[in-house]
């Protein structure tokens, strides 16, 4: 009895089995969207007459990230119950434990996501480059056209062979990702907009602060500055590369205890 | 059982709504929460239910603590709230994906009060009327076979023979093992239901009677006129005279007027 408190598998299927009964046609109308929406964006910065230049591998890494915020709004959008009050006592009295429904909501919003997310950009980013060529069909000369593949992304991040980095940037995605999906949890109405006010207002206060430093250890540094100064630490990684990449490698390990302990006390 | 001892609860930035409050209700009857408005019924109902956390005191309820929200308090416990809202999916589907839920789930029990409620498994929930997505979430608290239910303002929005379905209904589906707690204003649409009535003003018990025990004591009547020697406890005046409250003579039942009671307790005559 008191094995299952936590986790039954049984009871996680029944309510992953509720999740997708009731919301299959969100999800599938969310599908659809983030595909037509995925596809006008990349198909938008093809080139379309015979004048216009090549569109290289490395073009594609911007509109990855453009697009990636379509993927961080899906996050934003994790317990869709808590927007309204009647919701939320139909979700919070549902009987599976407080683990089982995180752990859901984490396996379709982040995981299926992330997951969907990357087959919909393929797809579309093959589908736009189709659609491009078929518009330039006419045109005798016409510009190249990059193939898109996932490597492209994995060779943008893998700069000057630092792997460190190379983690830190997925790391910084994955952290990203998690402090959207748990700091949702403290918001209960308009939780995508309180998300990126909570996003901006942290990037502003550890900017401030880091100025704030900044004017107390280097009483040179001007107005608004930031005075770092960068020296090697181990192996060519600078002192700043290691504050970011620890920064990046442990913050998804605190705000998701974080997440899990507030729904955990979640009141009405 | 639901056993609460020495609950202290308030809402942030207002005064205390319980202090040091306690009850007991046992297994097996249908209990009327009644009270003004604001009295405490519905926060009292949310702190049952788990959905809400005590500053200090215990809440038991069938042996668990509410707040702890245990899969197997969930899976016996069924709230149906005043204000209640659905997915756009039928009743089929609903039923389909929160069934399963609660273990002892009876279908069966789901298709009897659909044909008494008229609800057809097809139709939308969110293409019915109010009263009607009411009777579906009555029907499926009942269906739950939960050892607690619990029920805010039931009645409203049902219609006046539904109302005499849902006591009809009531009454034969709850078993010795269960409990329903019914928060209510329109105490008419439940007062020949109910085994025990509980009133709350301002965070505190000021009444706590089993039926049966109150019309051995009290008598309830409608009179032309009275005089002091017939020992009316309290009076209202009603088109035929006045409806009255008296003391019970021991020979005489009469059926409880429960609106007339709570307004005999409020007024502290009783």
């Amino acid at each position: 009895m008191e094995s299952t408190r936590f986790f039954s598998l049984s009871r996680f299927i029944l309510l992953m089995r509720n999740d997708f009964l009731l919301n299959y046609k969100k999800y599938l109308f969310t599908i659809a969207g983030a595909f037509i929406l995925g596809y006008i964006i990349l198909l938008t910065q093809m080139p379309t007459r015979d004048t216009a230049p090549d569109f290289i591998e490395r073009q594609y890494v911007p509109l990855f990230i453009i697009c990636m915020f379509g993927l961080g709004a899906f996050i934003g959008m994790s317990f869709p119950a808590f927007n309204s009050k009647t919701d939320t006592i139909t979700y919070l009295l549902m009987p599976s434990s407080t683990f089982e429904k995180f752990a859901s909501q984490f396996l379709i919003r982040i995981v299926a996501g992330t997951i969907l997310f990357f087959m919909v950009f393929w797809i579309d980013a093959h589908l736009a480059k189709a659609t491009a060529l078929f518009v330039l069909r006419k045109f005798e000369h016409t510009p190249q056209i990059a193939s898109f593949e996932f490597a492209i992304i994995f060779r943008s991040i893998y700069m000057n062979n630092n792997i460190l980095m190379m983690f830190g940037t997925i790391f910084m995605f994955v952290s990203t990702g998690v402090y959207i999906f748990s700091v949702r949890i403290f918001f209960n109405k308009m939780p995508v907009v309180k998300i990126v006010i909570s996003i901006v207002s942290l990037v502003f206060i550890t900017a401030m602060f880091m100025i704030l430093l900044s004017h107390i250890f280097y009483p040179e540094t001007m107005g608004m500055q930031l005075s770092i100064p960068e020296y090697i630490v181990i192996e060519n990684h600078s002192n700043t590369e290691i504050w970011l990449c620890s920064l990046f490698y442990c913050s998804w390990l605190f705000f998701l205890p974080l997440g899990y302990f507030k729904f955990k006390e979640k009141q009405l | 059982m639901i056993q609460i001892k020495n609950l202290s609860f308030y809402y942030k930035k207002k005064s205390p709504l319980f202090s040091d409050f306690s009850l007991q209700l046992e297994s097996g009857c249908i209990v009327g929460l009644l009270g003004k408005n604001g009295a405490g019924k519905s926060t009292l109902l949310s702190l049952i239910t788990g959905l809400i956390q005590p500053q200090s005191g215990e809440i038991d309820v069938n042996g668990f603590r509410p707040f702890s929200r245990n899969p197997n308090f969930l899976s016996d416990i069924y709230m149906v709230p005043e204000e209640f809202s659905f997915p756009h999916v039928s009743i089929s589907t609903y039923v389909k994906a929160f069934g399963p839920l609660y273990p002892a789930f009876d279908h069966k029990k789901l298709q009897g009060i659909f044909e008494e409620f008229e609800l057809s498994p097809a139709s939308n929930l969110n293409k019915l009327s109010h009263g009607q997505r009411k009777k579906f979430l009555i029907a499926f608290a009942l269906s739950t076979n939960c050892k607690v239910l619990v029920l805010d303002e039931p009645t409203n929005g049902l219609d006046i023979p539904s109302k005499s379905q849902f006591r009809k209904i009531l009454v034969s589906s709850v078993t010795d093992e269960q409990m329903v707690l019914i928060s209510t204003h329109q105490v008419k649409d439940i007062d020949t239901i109910i085994d025990k009535v509980v009133v709350i003003d301002n965070g505190v018990i000021i009444y706590q009677e089993n039926t049966n025990e109150i019309t051995q004591k009290l008598y309830f009547d409608t009179v032309s006129s009275f005089t002091d020697s017939d020992q009316v406890l309290y009076s209202e005046r009603c088109p035929f005279g006045y409806r009255v409250v008296k003391q019970a003579n021991g020979e005489t039942e009469s059926n409880i007027d429960i609106e007339l009671l709570f307004n005999a307790i409020i007024h502290k005559t009783i």
